[in-house]
């Protein structure tokens, strides 16, 4: 936080050097400046003693600029209920791209595809989801196609560093009454293991569900 | 054996092109299947059972926000869409951060501490210590960015926008630049472009 405080001074004082005083300075910054050709800084001579007062400087910000860090957070008034609970803050959309990304740069096919990561409500935890659309012909195609997307999607370093914990995969699908998801989902350290010694996963470890959604 | 996955992911996919009435059979016949919500199951399976209910709050909300962006539409009303998408993800700081952004440019600094205030607790709620610094500072960076396209490219607000989405990426540079995740960020969503080398 002390890097943060002394470079957010720093760019400050160089907006502030950079943007002049007119009118269209986004920075709106006025400074006082000691000696020279103007008022300010004060000096008294006596002697061999010579004092020079510290000078001001007044520098008044756009609002707009705020120091994000210094804003003390405010907890929540009430608790989350619901969904809210189980899967607050926010999907990291940009995550699940760099993931995507990844799988991409290693050749595999992601036609109807979708990877994103949304933390679980107060564990500091967070799923991977996997969502197949009805285009993700591939997959039904090759049974391999799936076990190589799992393993290198799993054998990703950003996984762990995010801490994602379980995978989810919810697959879609319609029929003559509309339109369902049906969800997989296990831990991640369950899945690696399975894909690294080829046996299956456990009774209780995998979990699925199945529901009607709207179009 | 190690074809196990594979060839339930391939069946998951197959068993899609079945019926409602035969993939619910096919659930309700497996241990650990059934609604995944069920209380009795951890809170992680609580919350993959989840997602497809909270992406449609969310998918929602970004519709209240892409309609908030609208350049014609006066700040009260994109004030107003702002507060919709927070009562449909209450818990996601990003809503909460936009109305920021709104409120101070309608001039109400007040109201837009009290959002940032509110959006960061959301953060510190839903995330570890360290990673919700992280984040909030993503979500800033991308609640600037989005709302600030919004407003014509030679305007004062745009360009203020710009200026702080700049710092903002310029001190997450310094605190983030060296961690996997931080990386990802800036080298897959950041918008370097906008604030020169």
């Amino acid at each position: 936080m002390r890097l943060r405080g002394l470079l957010a001074a720093v760019l400050v004082l160089v907006a502030a050097a950079c943007g002049g005083n007119d009118a269209s300075n986004p920075f709106d910054t006025s400074s006082t400046v000691p000696g020279g050709t103007t008022a300010g800084g004060t000096s008294t001579t006596a002697g061999a003693t010579s004092t020079t007062l510290p000078a001001t400087t007044t520098t008044t910000l756009d609002p707009f600029l705020v120091d994000i860090y210094s804003i003390e957070p405010t907890p929540p008034t009430e608790p989350a209920t619901g969904v809210n609970a189980l899967l607050g803050g926010a999907p990291d959309e940009g995550l699940g791209a760099v993931l995507a990304a990844g799988l991409e740069a290693e050749g595999i096919d992601l036609t109807g595809v979708t990877i994103g990561v949304w933390p679980i409500g107060s564990t500091g935890d967070s799923l991977l989801i996997v969502d197949f659309d009805e285009t993700a012909g591939t997959y039904a195609a090759d049974d391999d196609a799936g076990n190589d997307l799992l393993i290198a999607l799993l054998d990703d370093p950003l996984v762990d560093a995010a801490g994602i914990t379980r995978l989810v995969m919810r697959i879609g699908g319609s029929d003559e009454e509309g339109a369902y998801v049906f969800t997989f989902t296990a831990l991640v350290a369950d899945l690696r293991q399975s894909l690294a010694t080829g046996e299956s996963l456990g009774e209780g470890e995998a979990y699925f569900q199945l529901e009607r959604v709207e179009p | 054996m190690r074809r196990t996955v594979a060839v339930l992911v391939a069946s998951l996919l197959v068993t899609s092109a079945c019926s409602f009435g035969e993939l619910l059979e096919f659930v309700e016949g497996s241990p650990g299947g059934g609604d995944l919500r069920a209380p009795e199951n951890p809170i992680d399976v609580q919350a993959a059972g989840s997602t497809v209910e909270a992406k449609s709050d969310d998918d929602q909300a970004k519709d209240k926000i892409a309609e908030a962006l609208d350049p014609e539409l006066a700040i009260g009303n994109k004030i107003g869409l702002a507060t919709d998408a927070i009562a449909l993800r209450p818990a996601d700081p990003r809503y909460l951060m936009q109305r920021a952004w709104f409120n101070r440019i309608a001039g109400d600094d007040d109201a837009a501490k009290v959002d940032m205030a509110a959006a960061f607790g959301l953060a510190r709620e839903a995330y570890s210590a360290e990673e919700s610094d992280r984040r909030y500072a993503e979500f800033y960076m991308d609640a600037t960015y989005t709302i600030m396209n919004s407003y014509p490219a030679d305007s004062n607000i745009r360009a203020r926008m710009e200026q702080v989405y700049c710092v903002t990426l310029f001190l997450y540079r310094a605190d983030y630049a060296s961690t996997l995740l931080g990386t990802a960020y800036i080298d897959f969503n950041a918008h370097l472009e906008l604030c020169g080398p």
